[in-house]
Formats: C-alpha cells, structure tokens, sequence
C-alpha cells in the first residue's frame, strides 16, 4: 500500500521541478548531493520512475541508466514475495555466484565514479 | 554422513550436510527450495536396486524407459546395480549435486537501500551479501548465516539513516504548506 500511495504521488508530481502547483514539492533534497555536489549512483531515480509512470522509457533511461535496467530483475523479486505471501507457493529463484555480486558491486561503484567525470562520454550517465 | 534427497521440482539426487536436517535447501540445478528430510533417511527410489537416472546416453540409445519407471532395468546387459556393494556407489557419484542451503543474502534490499536511502551503508549491505552466497558456495553455512545477518543488520541501518530525514522533511513540507494557508 505505501508503494502504492509512492508510485502515485510520484506519477503526479514531478520530482524534476520545484514547485506542484502553487505548492513547493515535497521531495526532500538528497543530502549528499546538497552536501557536495557529487551525483550518487542511485541519483536520477525518482526522475526515472516519473518519467517511467508516463510511459518515456528513453528519458528514464537517460537519467539513471543503472537503474532502469535492474528493474525487471527487482520487479520479479518483489513479484515473487508478493506471491509467497499470498499463496504460499515459491517461484523459481536463482542463485548468483558470489563472483557475480562482487562484479555487479563494481560496476555500481564505477558507475557511481564515471557519472561524476565531466567529459563527453562519461557526462552522458550524469542525470 | 550425508543427507541425500530428490529436489521436488525436477528430481535432481541432492546431498548435503547432516545439520542442514529440516531447514530449507535449493536446488543448484533448477534454483527450487526443498525441504531437506531429517538425517538417516534416503529416498525411496534409491533403497530399490535400482539408482533411476538415466545411464550415459551411448549404453542405451533411445531407452523406452523413463527414468525412475519401474520397467526392467538393463535387460540384456550386466546390470551393476544389482553387485551395490562392488559397482554402487562410485558409478551413482556424477549424479549427484550438493545441495545450498537456503540463507537470504539481502541482495535485493541492500540494492535498494543503496539506491534510495543511505549509499555508505547500503555498499556494506551488499558486500555481506556477497559474502553469504560465497560461503554457501562454499559449503559453509554458519558463515553464511553469519553473513547474512549482517547483511540484514546494514540493510536496517541504511534504511532508518535514509528514511527518517525523508520523513521528516515531508513532515516539515506539509507543516510550512499548512501554515501558509492556514
């Protein structure tokens, strides 16, 4: 229910803009990014998720590119609890090795590097 | 002694450690969770002299037995089955996989977490989690556990250092809303 009331308000106000209305929005700022400027990995998610909620896969894309594309594998997650909480029955899961999570721990970080270097190809993952 | 079972789903001949008696374990052929039988136990189809895998495909091409049917096995060729003793266990060996025991690592949460709330503690979630399928890669499953604990424990950190400022401000936004037009 309270994804469902956050996917709602986000679908109605756009996290891209300061103000709803006459009404400040009442998204609050990424600290980190208030503190020092610098975009985390996860920077450009809400953005994502509006621009996502009315259907504009490549705008979504171009704000966090990272995040976009683990959702299915999120979705499914959160599909397959939904169904162990309702009946019961288990959806197939997979095992990752542990490498796979060191490699998928790297290219967060390294995202999280590269969107913040202001050249050409690397000022394209910036949000 | 090992504890050997059939994953539910696609019939996998699984073995694992005594003390996984009872809990969950996935299978690391097909990924679904069984329920590991208490220790001593074997499966049915294995106390018959028969192990019902399919042989090498080049013994018996285009068997008309399924695997695990009762029809008669190795009609018209020595059966090694029937000397357990002598042939047995060796040959039954390629057939079997260890099974994982099922431990959370959090991986998803502590992705999340990273990604909404607080990043700091959300990459300690994640390394944990790492941690925990590593160790039960490995056939260590109090590590694993131990693991996985911690990976929980920083998912909470993460989560609580990243949703109370929000909430907070959201309080704070309506609060300043209401009073300008009240």
């Amino acid at each position: 229910m309270a994804v469902l009331a956050g996917l709602v308000a986000l679908f109605l106000v756009d996290p891209a803009r300061p103000t709803f209305g006459r009404f400040p929005a009442f998204y609050p700022p990424c600290p980190l990014h208030a503190l020092t400027g610098l975009h985390c990995p996860g920077c450009g998610t809400l953005r994502a998720l509006h621009q996502l909620l009315h259907g504009n896969l490549r705008t979504a894309f171009r704000l966090n590119p990272l995040m976009v594309s683990s959702l299915p594998f999120v979705a499914y997650w959160a599909l397959s609890a939904l169904v162990r909480e309702v009946s019961g029955r288990r959806m197939p899961r997979f095992f990752l090795p542990a490498a796979w999570i060191w490699v998928l721990l790297g290219v967060i970080v390294l995202f999280g590097i590269a969107r913040n270097v202001p050249l050409y190809p690397f000022s394209l993952l910036a949000p | 002694m090992a504890i050997e079972f059939r994953c539910t789903r696609c019939g996998k001949l699984l073995r694992i450690g005594d003390d996984a008696a009872g809990r969950q374990a996935r299978c690391p052929e097909c990924g679904a969770i069984s329920s590991v039988p208490p220790a001593g136990t074997r499966p049915p189809d294995l106390d018959a002299a028969s192990e019902p895998l399919p042989p090498p495909a080049s013994s018996q091409p285009g068997s008309p037995f399924a695997p695990g049917s009762p029809g008669p096995v190795g009609v018209g060729q020595p059966n090694p089955y029937q000397a357990p003793g002598q042939y047995g266990q060796p040959q039954q060996q390629p057939y079997r996989a260890s099974a994982l025991l099922e431990v959370p690592n959090y991986l998803v949460q502590a992705i999340l977490c990273t990604v909404f709330c607080c990043l700091p503690f959300g990459i300690v979630a994640i390394v944990f989690a790492a941690q925990v399928n590593g160790k039960l890669a490995a056939g260590d499953y109090h590590g694993a556990v131990s693991y996985s604990h911690s990976a929980r424990t920083w998912c909470w950190v993460s989560f609580w250092l990243g949703i109370v400022p929000i909430l907070l401000w959201v309080l704070f936004m309506f609060a300043a809303m209401g009073a300008r037009m009240g």
